[in-house]
């Protein structure tokens, strides 16, 4: 099992669309895929489209090590294990287990049934936060998903390229904005090969496959979008190996 | 009175009084329908059915009319392909014996593995003693005493021609053999089949008697043996190309040196220098190390404006003197950067030019030029009006495919005026540019080496421009380079004077000397005209004896050009081309010659369009005569051969055959006179790379280069978002893993073939711009890539179908701008 934990330093940078992105495109290359969703927000499973948040996951199953009794299947096989509706002293919990036992998310991951070269993706609420934390310090790789703002430039990881176990992509990315094609000039420089060499680009087209419902890879396969992630899928396995 | 008698032939011609030329004209071939007699009954009755059959076959349409017919002969229909098929089929049948021969031993020699072979002979070659220098030398003189020997031993016909079947057969092996050292052994071959051919020549088949032979037998004999020298000097210009990789720079970009970039223009449009100045600017290279510089012998505003707006500096003077040559040496005073690299004004670099050329003239001190190839990524007339472009190697391919290379083996690569980078100081030192010759290129090249310093050739394409546009423009061209290299050749002959070395100064007495082939090959083109109109013995010798002799010589080069240069100039192009050139550069290079200093320089024209197809009957008089001449020729032959020389026939034949070989030669100038409509202005150049096109409402669409022009971009998307023509949109290109966008118009939706307009663009845009097309670096790299080996046989083919649809095209040509009464010439 492989562990990635989609993180990033700012709220709206597109962790939780792009971990389901991922997992599909992964899935469907025939890889075995488990989506993790650790953020309290619990929304990862509308993004699967999965029509509505789950009640029962992590919060409610995780401390009692019940985990395989809440993972759900989609459609494109993937497994998907939900944070669920907790309430927030089930929440603080969780967090604070996570505290007191930073590698306890692995150790529980291990324990379930899950071939050895899977991947698991993990979607974790804005960093600071003890779940994006425990999320990479179990990771066999930390991956940062870079909002392409000014925000995201002030609070650039600090990692550099020789940790093999950190890497960034910039996300909604619109080549006709010259302030984009500045930042990303900056954040090659600044990041180097930690980056991504190409972005994701900004394109409606992920937008209007949410809205129908439907899986991008089936909604509009010959979008921008539908390409960067699946070049993004493999430059991750190209990461891991 | 005059009028009455026009009246009366009018009438006997059956023409209606007071029309124009041109009924004059069909009257001489037509009969006026009053005036046609039936044809005797007997006659009628064997005519029409066979007149009935043949337009079937041919599919004429209407077989009472002239031009029906003389279409069909040249055009055939689908359906006449297919009913003539049998009768080709029977006609190859009767054909393929004569090949047959040949095709056995090329099927016999299909069996052996030469590889082996191949390479002892080329370790044979390379580790030889010779390399020595006094063992060479004492190699050369016994290869040269024995080259004397095999050429004087007198052979009887048989003898001869049993020896010209060994050698043939022998090279027909060797030919097989990859690698050099087998090439070298058919250059070998090739001269001892020319040494034999012109030592036979000279003693035993010059007797003339009367001044007619004596001019005719003259002039072709000197047009042989400038045939003869020209193969020689070639062989040793081009058998053993040096084929150089770039050197590296060093690491530390501190140690990088200083580089001023001249643009010289003169008379060019902005919209063609434009590109050139952005992509100089955008040169890999510090910027604080290089200085673009326009310099403008026109005198334009606009060109000081732009020249401001894009941050490059601005130079005029306040005479043109020395045109070019002047206008780089002007900016010589201003400029002090320690290299000084030069772009014609429509030859835009790609950014890795300076870090692809800069290398050897840092690591050799003594390297004062670094040459790279003049590429056009638009047809030249040649491949414009003969549809070959991109099918074939053009006429420059030769010389930067091969004679550069060439060169550099010896130390002779020359500056060609553009794309080139050379060092101050030596320059400096020789006075700038050279300023007495109207090839100021060649020349300075030519003062460097004297003194000693050292030249480079990459066959790297770091530039591309336009071709020139029209054969009156490619014409005028070629004339100035002729005169130019003529001038030179005068006044500072190459093969005199100090400083060069011997092979130097062979390589370059080529390079002048190949330029004087005007007169030699008007001599080939009119010499069997001598013997067919005016009985004129100028070979005297029986036409078989010539033929065992002449043979070999022909065959042999033939062979061994094909190895040495085919897969950059096919075989018998070099006569198509030359018949091309031959009327007009035999005048300004022997007056060259006479008088160096007379004479104008003219600017080659570029970035014009032509807009209609026309016949250039200016441009095409000289072909059209000789081409009357030789027809004429092949007319009298025949009675020559039934009647008034039967006793000779074999003197009649070899004429006839040369003639119409001259006839065919001729097609190809006809063809290229034909200008074809050009379409665009802006030529496309194909690129396959990622873009992305950025559409109104939001969505991306990924999609794939196909072409680019300055106007536009051609792009292939998955095909399955309905698109509509008009619709505003961004593209974005790729270059490496950076994109830059552009705003577009869709201007045309074919599928899933989308052609994008592009919109009104920044100068930084523009730049841009040029930085994702024009100036990439692998904008050239495998634009020659597909180059095969040349087919001997094939090509002969080739050039023979290339001269007679130049006639149905000159043909064409001539009779649509007569009957549209259109001016015949433009320009």
């Amino acid at each position: 099992m492989r562990l990635i934990a989609l993180t990033s330093a700012t709220g709206g940078a597109g962790r939780t669309t792009l971990c389901a992105l991922l997992g599909q495109t992964l899935a469907r290359a025939g890889h075995d895929v488990l989506l993790l969703d650790l953020d309290p927000a619990n929304l990862l499973g509308l993004a699967l489209g999965a029509g509505g948040r789950p009640a029962t996951g992590l919060v409610s199953h995780g401390a009692a090590g019940r985990w395989a009794e809440t993972a759900l299947r989609t459609s494109d096989g993937i497994h998907y294990l939900p944070f669920g509706a907790g309430s927030p002293t089930a929440v603080q919990r969780i967090a604070e287990q996570l505290i007191a036992e930073p590698l306890w998310l692995r150790n529980e991951l291990q324990r379930i049934d899950f071939p050895a070269d899977g991947l698991v993706l993990c979607d974790t609420p804005r960093q600071p936060s003890p779940f994006a934390a425990a999320a990479a310090a179990g990771a066999d790789l930390q991956f940062d998903i870079l909002a392409t703002d000014v925000y995201t430039y002030a609070t650039l990881p600090a990692g550099d390229a020789a940790d093999h176990a950190h890497r960034c992509v910039l996300n909604s990315f619109d080549a006709r904005r010259s302030l984009h094609g500045d930042l990303r000039l900056l954040l090659e420089e600044r990041l180097g090969a930690m980056l991504c060499p190409f972005p994701i680009h900004r394109d409606e087209a992920l937008a209007e496959a949410l809205a129908r419902d439907r899986a991008l890879a089936d909604d509009a396969p010959d979008s921008q979008i539908a390409r960067d992630v699946d070049a993004l899928g493999r430059w991750l396995l190209d990461v891991l190996r | 009175m005059i009028a009455g008698l026009r009246r009366r032939v009018a009438v006997a011609f059956g023409v209606a009084p007071g029309v124009g030329l041109k009924s004059w004209l069909t009257a001489l071939f037509v009969l006026p329908t009053s005036q046609v007699k039936p044809l005797p009954a007997a006659l009628q009755r064997w005519l029409m059915p066979l007149q009935h059959a043949t337009a079937i076959d041919l599919a004429v349409p209407a077989p009472r009319r002239l031009r029906q017919w003389f279409v069909a002969l040249w055009w055939l229909s689908p359906e006449a392909r297919q009913r003539l098929t049998p009768l080709s089929q029977v006609a190859r049948a009767l054909l393929t014996p004569l090949g047959w021969p040949l095709q056995l031993l090329e099927r016999v020699l299909n069996h052996f593995d030469f590889a082996p072979l191949s390479a002892r002979l080329e370790t044979l070659a390379t580790g030889s003693p010779l390399a020595g220098p006094l063992l060479g030398a004492l190699g050369l003189v016994i290869a040269g005493l024995s080259v004397v020997l095999w050429a004087t031993t007198p052979l009887s016909d048989t003898q001869q021609l049993g020896l010209f079947v060994a050698v043939w057969l022998f090279s027909m092996v060797v030919r097989r053999l990859p690698g050099r050292a087998a090439t070298l052994l058919l250059a070998g071959l090739s001269v001892l089949a020319t040494a034999r051919y012109a030592w036979w020549r000279i003693n035993n088949s010059l007797a003339f008697e009367g001044i007619g032979e004596w001019l005719f037998g003259g002039g072709l004999l000197l047009a042989e043996i400038y045939a003869w020298m020209i193969l020689l000097l070639g062989f040793i210009q081009n058998a053993w190309p040096l084929n150089r990789k770039p050197a590296p720079l060093p690491a530390d970009v501190s140690r990088w040196p200083t580089v001023d970039i001249f643009i010289p223009s003169y008379n060019e449009p902005l919209k063609v220098v434009k590109p050139t100045v952005l992509a100089a600017t955008s040169l890999d290279w510090p910027r604080d190390k290089l200085r673009v510089w326009l310099l403008d012998d026109g005198h334009r505003d606009s060109f000081r404006q732009f020249a401001e707006a894009a941050g490059v500096r601005y130079l005029t003077r306040p005479d043109n003197a020395h045109a070019k040559a002047g206008n780089l040496n002007h900016a010589l005073q201003y400029s002090d950067g320690e290299f000084i690299a030069i772009f014609d004004c429509d030859h835009i670099p790609v950014r890795s030019f300076l870090q692809t050329t800069l290398g050897w003239l840092l690591r050799d001190p003594k390297c004062a030029l670094v040459q790279t190839p003049h590429h056009f990524f638009s047809p030249d007339p040649f491949e414009r009006n003969l549809g070959t472009f991109r099918s074939m190697p053009n006429e420059g391919s030769l010389f930067y495919g091969l004679v550069q290379d060439g060169n550099d083996l010896w130390n002779a690569a020359f500056f060609c005026g553009s794309c080139a980078v050379i060092r101050r100081a030596p320059l400096e030192s020789i006075g700038g540019i050279a300023v007495e010759t109207v090839t100021e290129d060649a020349h300075t090249a030519l003062k460097l080496h004297r003194r000693g310093w050292n030249s480079v050739y990459l066959s790297l394409t770091q530039a591309a421009g336009l071709a020139t546009e029209s054969l009156a423009s490619h014409v005028a061209q070629r004339i100035r380079w002729a005169r130019g290299m003529a001038q030179i050749f005068r006044i500072d002959n190459p093969l005199v004077g100090r400083g060069l070395s011997l092979f130097q100064r062979l390589c370059y007495a080529n390079a002048m000397l190949h330029f004087f082939y005007g007169l030699p090959r008007l001599a080939f083109l009119t010499a069997p005209l001598a013997y067919l109109f005016f009985q004129l013995h100028i070979i005297h010798a029986a036409a078989t004896t010539l033929a065992v002799y002449v043979l070999p010589h022909l065959v042999q080069a033939g062979l061994a050009n094909s190895r040495v240069q085919g897969r950059f100039r096919r075989s018998f192009w070099a006569e198509a081309y030359e018949s091309v050139l031959a009327w007009y550069i035999a005048i300004p290079t022997t007056l060259a010659l006479i008088s160096p200093h007379a004479g104008a320089f003219k600017v080659t024209a570029k970035g014009g369009l032509v807009e209609k197809p026309y016949f250039d009957l200016r441009i095409a008089l000289p072909y059209l005569a000789l081409v009357l001449l030789n027809t004429a020729g092949v007319a009298i032959a025949i009675p020559r051969l039934l009647y008034w020389n039967a006793f000779e026939t074999g003197t009649v034949v070899m004429n006839l055959l040369w003639a119409l070989a001259n006839v065919v030669m001729m097609g190809t100038a006809l063809g290229v006179a034909a200008e074809t409509r050009q379409v665009r202005v802006a030529h496309r150049v194909p690129l396959r790379v990622p873009a992305s096109l950025y559409l109104p409402d939001g969505r991306v669409l990924p999609c794939v280069t196909r072409d680019y022009s300055a106007g536009g971009i051609g792009v292939q998307t998955a095909g399955r978002e309905p698109l509509l023509p008009g619709t505003h949109a961004h593209v974005g290109l790729r270059r490496g893993d950076s994109e830059a966008t552009f705003p577009v118009t869709l201007s045309s939706v074919r599928g899933d073939q989308l052609g994008l307009q592009l919109d009104a663009l920044t100068l930084d845009q523009e730049r841009e711009l040029i930085e994702y097309t024009f100036g990439r670096a692998d904008a050239w790299l495998d634009w020659h890539d597909d180059a095969e080996d040349d087919r001997p046989l094939a090509s002969l083919r080739e050039v023979l179908k290339f001269g007679l649809s130049g006639y149905a095209k000159g043909l064409r040509a001539l009779y649509s701008a007569l009957r549209s009464r259109q001016p015949v010439t433009i320009g």
